[in-house]
């Protein structure tokens, strides 16, 4: 069970002018295997949420198109092999939600405010299974039960009787009812607040242990990907800037990008020194910065130098930390290391 | 430190009544705010924390008079906070910087009306154009935007810059007091990073005081010198920010600082 992507380069074209397109997902790699967390961290505007929509290729038709690469899907459970890319429409509604379904990050707008949830959840569920509706009711509850709602109490309620993160949980309830290989959390917790976020973000581990699905976590905080994932890819105007082993990255940071995301956050330890002042990345992600000729975060780096005006290639290292047992992958001319992997 | 004390609350409570069905005869009460008392000492950061719903957008709105307090008093340098004397000014003294910079700036407008209006209103400048171009230019020095700025609709800003101009705004009148309703928490990391700095620089500069509402501990732990916490409309406790994260002595305050290290420190304690 696996979902990989190849070379996956998706297009934005805002004007009619063709030469104002740009590459909001610039050759990807990115690789899920069953039961892993793997987190997609960047700032707005980085294009992370537009990965999660392509690769369900929900992304908005018209403005965007999917120029290069494959989405290769791998689901035993449900007994598929295909790229999603070379799949016919109706093909592909069969893979959204039932292999790859999606929670995305304001609960409160994506429920629907005229349904009761239990109603929205069997509609889910009726749409890919021929059962009956008492049955779907059935799986509902159970699933609503798994998440610690009551879901025979709840299954008549309207999304504004219950509260953020009831709301967030009957999102995850419907990705999770029909059994998915695969789970793409577009920020799931950035609009609860801590206490709720962290019940979120067990939950979420807890369904990785017990279905062994594979989760793609978008997220902004690093802290959050932290908490949860395996593996992390450093996000940054469309392109992967660093991948590798969570912990590794966070205590090793090898791209100037994600030595500087570190640094702007107040941390909790103990030898932390409050009221200095905070580190901050100069500047804002612009537009120009997805253009081609030079490396993307040439504008705000604190390490540039003309070495850095070509397109910078993605090169593979192996970490030191536990035995070499990972694989880290920067986009950076300034980093060095022995350990490459070629 | 008596003489340091900027804004004193004694007391404030805010009921809000409301009939459950159609046909109740007795009307049920939300105690949103319940007998809360504390003090804010001269250029110093008092951060309220607490989950949603506790009631710190309810005690912002009373101190700013916003909201009809139900019993309690508030004095502001050890006169009583009214609204309705005009001759304190009491408008001018505290300001509040919003929470979400998307959508508490007029897109009608541009920039620099947004930035020169609450000082006309105040009578600080003329109603001409060229006087208010002239504040909101010097306004906008003081946050560190470019001068072109002035003549953008906020439409044409980004995050960062929008919250840069609602604090230009709010400095407009020169404010004792500053109430920072979650400045940060709509914004990415690098950039929160440069409002908390530019917001440490003008309290060192200008010797405000600042009423930081935040659900984040790590920012407490970065900007707060005295720390409340708030839950269900109440006090459970206030304390020095050291002690505070040193050993927390409410329970409440044990449980959030427990689910915040869990964010922080590394994934075995899930």
């Amino acid at each position: 069970m696996s979902l990989d992507i190849n070379n996956l380069t998706v297009e934005l074209c805002a004007g009619k002018d063709e030469n104002e397109c740009i590459n909001v997902v610039d050759t990807l790699f990115l690789s899920v295997k069953e039961g892993e967390v793997v987190s997609i961290v960047g700032e707005s505007g980085s294009g992370k949420s537009f990965l999660g929509l392509s690769i369900l290729k929900l992304n908005p038709q018209g403005v965007s198109r999917i120029v290069s690469g494959e989405i290769k899907i791998k689901c035993k459970s449900q007994n598929i092999e295909a790229d999603i890319l070379k799949l016919k429409p109706d093909e592909l509604t069969d893979v959204r939600g039932k292999i790859i379904s999606m929670i995305f990050q304001d609960p409160n707008t994506s429920l629907n405010p005229v349904m009761k949830i239990g109603e929205q959840i069997t509609e889910a569920i009726l749409v890919h299974k021929k059962i009956s509706k008492k049955e779907a009711k059935d799986i509902a509850v159970k699933y609503l039960n798994y998440m610690n709602i009551d879901g025979l109490a709840r299954f008549n309620s309207y999304p504004y009787e219950l509260s953020g993160g009831m709301r967030q949980r009957v999102m995850i309830a419907m990705a999770m009812v029909l059994n998915p290989c695969f789970l793409i959390a577009d920020e799931p917790t950035t609009a609860l607040d801590v206490t709720t976020s962290l019940q979120v973000l067990k939950l979420i581990k807890e369904i990785k242990e017990q279905s062994n699905v594979g989760i793609i976590f978008i997220t902004h905080d690093l802290t959050v990907a932290r908490s949860i994932s395996d593996r992390t890819y450093v996000f940054y105007a469309g392109q992967i800037m660093e991948s590798g082993n969570t912990e590794n990255i966070i205590n090793n940071p090898a791209h100037p990008y994600t030595v500087s995301l570190i640094k702007s956050i107040p941390s909790l330890s103990p030898d932390y020194v409050p009221k200095q002042k905070l580190f901050n990345i100069s500047g804002y992600l612009t537009k120009d910065d997805f253009k081609k000729g030079k490396c993307r975060f040439y504008s705000r780096c604190f390490k540039r130098d003309d070495g850095c005006l070509n397109d910078i290639a993605l090169r593979s290292f192996r970490d030191a930390e536990n035995g070499g047992k990972y694989r880290r992958d920067v986009r950076c001319v300034k980093f060095n290391s022995d350990a490459v992997i070629k | 430190m008596e003489n340091n004390v900027i804004l004193s609350v004694s007391d404030v409570s805010k009921h809000y009544k409301y009939y459950k069905t159609l046909f109740d005869i007795k009307k049920n009460v939300i105690k949103a705010v319940d007998g809360v008392s504390f003090e804010v000492y001269k250029n110093e950061v008092f951060a309220v924390v607490g989950e949603t719903g506790c009631g710190k957008s309810t005690l912002s709105k009373l101190i700013l008079g916003l909201t009809e307090k139900t019993s309690g008093e508030i004095y502001f340098k050890g006169e009583l906070l009214d609204y309705k004397n005009k001759k304190k000014d009491f408008r001018k003294k505290i300001q509040i910087l919003f929470q979400d910079p998307y959508s508490s700036l007029n897109p009608k407008k541009k920039i620099y009306k947004i930035i020169s209006y609450p000082a006309v209103r105040n009578g600080i400048i003329k109603n001409k154009k060229k006087d208010r171009m002239e504040f909101a230019l010097e306004q906008l020095k003081i946050v560190g935007l470019p001068e072109t700025t002035a003549l953008n609709y906020p439409h044409m800003l980004s995050g960062g810059q929008r919250q840069r101009v609602g604090i230009a705004r709010c400095l407009s009148v020169r404010p004792e007091l500053l109430i920072l309703d979650e400045p940060v928490s709509a914004l990415d990391v690098s950039v929160s990073a440069q409002i908390l700095n530019l917001l440490m620089d003008l309290k060192n500069e200008t010797g405000m005081s600042y009423i930081f509402i935040t659900h984040d501990l790590k920012l407490v732990r970065h900007i707060a010198d005295r720390v409340c916490v708030m839950y269900g409309g109440k006090i459970m406790e206030i304390a020095e920010t050291d002690d505070f994260f040193k050993n927390p002595s409410h329970p409440y305050s044990r449980s959030l600082l427990e689910s915040m290290s869990f964010l922080t420190s590394t994934r075995r304690n899930l």
